[in-house]
């Protein structure tokens, strides 16, 4: 009988330890799940002299991904953004994290543009109010520009299909 | 020869400049340099997430810098620089997580595991005193004993 205490102990600590395991600190929860967009303007990387606001993000459940030309993780989940948007899944909106405007238009004629919109963020002050701490990152946004989500990290398509595809349509159907 | 030996090691243990925040950010208030030095070093870099602030060199930690500086410099306050941050990152861009309801394990977890072990162990050295019988010789073994020690005249 006296055995079985340290065991029960044991068993208690591995599965804290298994949990722990499963879990990466690298992928820091975001602390405005729940709250609006803040409030912004920044220009179009397109057309400079245009300003895009947070309003942008209403009316509809959207998508916000942080890239940049600079980012490799960004080009390697970018062939899925292009079909997300191909097969009409989701509308897509990028935020061009420091970068240069120059490279990061001819990188989007080059290799394909799957945004709907992209914000230009070259000094990042934007992706500080969101909270952004390293590229890729995605943002769920639903219909009142509330975010609801934020996946950290390159989209792979089976986190795509099994995980924020699921998200958006429920998204959808709420609103 | 030894000249040039000791120079190179003379140099090598120079205490290394910190540039990132005198040179780069000037402060025409030694209060304000003071407050500047312990924000940054009370919050955590999220890209290098061993280092704080003061020390890490990642892009992220010198945009973070910057935006903490101009906060100091228009004046205001420790809590109010540490809720601008934990509000677009989190609790755990603090290295000081905060003491609510879902924390307190954290923060008193240790005391309370040690003064388990602690009581654990009371009770164990209790427990000991309590079984230790007296140790009881038949007569021949008192002789034999006291034969043996006689012969090693202890």
């Amino acid at each position: 009988m006296k055995y079985l205490i340290p065991l029960i102990i044991f068993i208690i600590i591995t599965a804290f330890f298994w949990q722990g395991l499963k879990k990466d600190p690298r992928r820091v929860p975001s602390a405005l799940i729940g709250k609006e967009v803040p409030a912004f303007s920044s220009p179009s990387l397109q057309n400079p002299h245009v300003q895009i606001t947070n309003q942008q993000f209403q009316g509809h459940v959207s998508l916000l991904n942080v890239w940049a030309t600079w980012c490799i993780s960004c080009r390697a989940e970018h062939p899925i953004l292009m079909d997300i948007v191909r097969e009409n899944k989701a509308i897509i909106y990028g935020l061009d994290y420091k970068d240069d405007p120059t490279s990061a238009k001819n990188w989007l004629k080059n290799f394909g543009n799957p945004y709907k919109n992209v914000i230009f963020d070259g000094n990042g002050t934007l992706a500080i109010n969101l909270g952004v701490y390293g590229t890729p990152e995605t943002f769920i946004i639903d219909q009142h520009g509330v975010i609801r989500d934020k996946y950290i990290g390159p989209i792979s398509p089976q986190v795509w299909q099994e995980q924020l595809l699921p998200e958006i349509d429920k998204l959808k159907q709420e609103g | 020869m030894t000249h040039l030996f000791c120079a190179l090691l003379l140099l090598a243990l120079s205490p290394v400049v910190d540039a990132n925040s005198l040179d780069i950010y000037p402060f025409n208030s030694s209060a304000k340099q003071q407050q500047f030095q312990q924000v940054i070093q009370q919050m955590r870099c999220l890209v290098c997430q061993n280092e704080n602030l003061a020390d890490s060199n990642a892009g992220l930690a010198k945009d973070l810098r910057k935006e903490i500086y101009t906060m100091v410099q228009q004046g205001y306050s420790n809590a109010q620089i540490e809720k601008h941050f934990v509000e677009r990152y989190g609790h755990f861009i603090l290295f000081k997580p905060p003491m609510n309801l879902t924390t307190y394990l954290l923060w008193i977890g240790p005391f309370t595991l040690l003064m388990i072990a602690f009581i654990a162990l009371l009770i164990l050295i209790r427990k000991n005193k309590k079984e230790k019988s007296p140790c009881e010789l038949s007569e021949e073994e008192k002789e034999k004993l006291q034969s043996l020690l006689n012969k090693y005249n202890l």
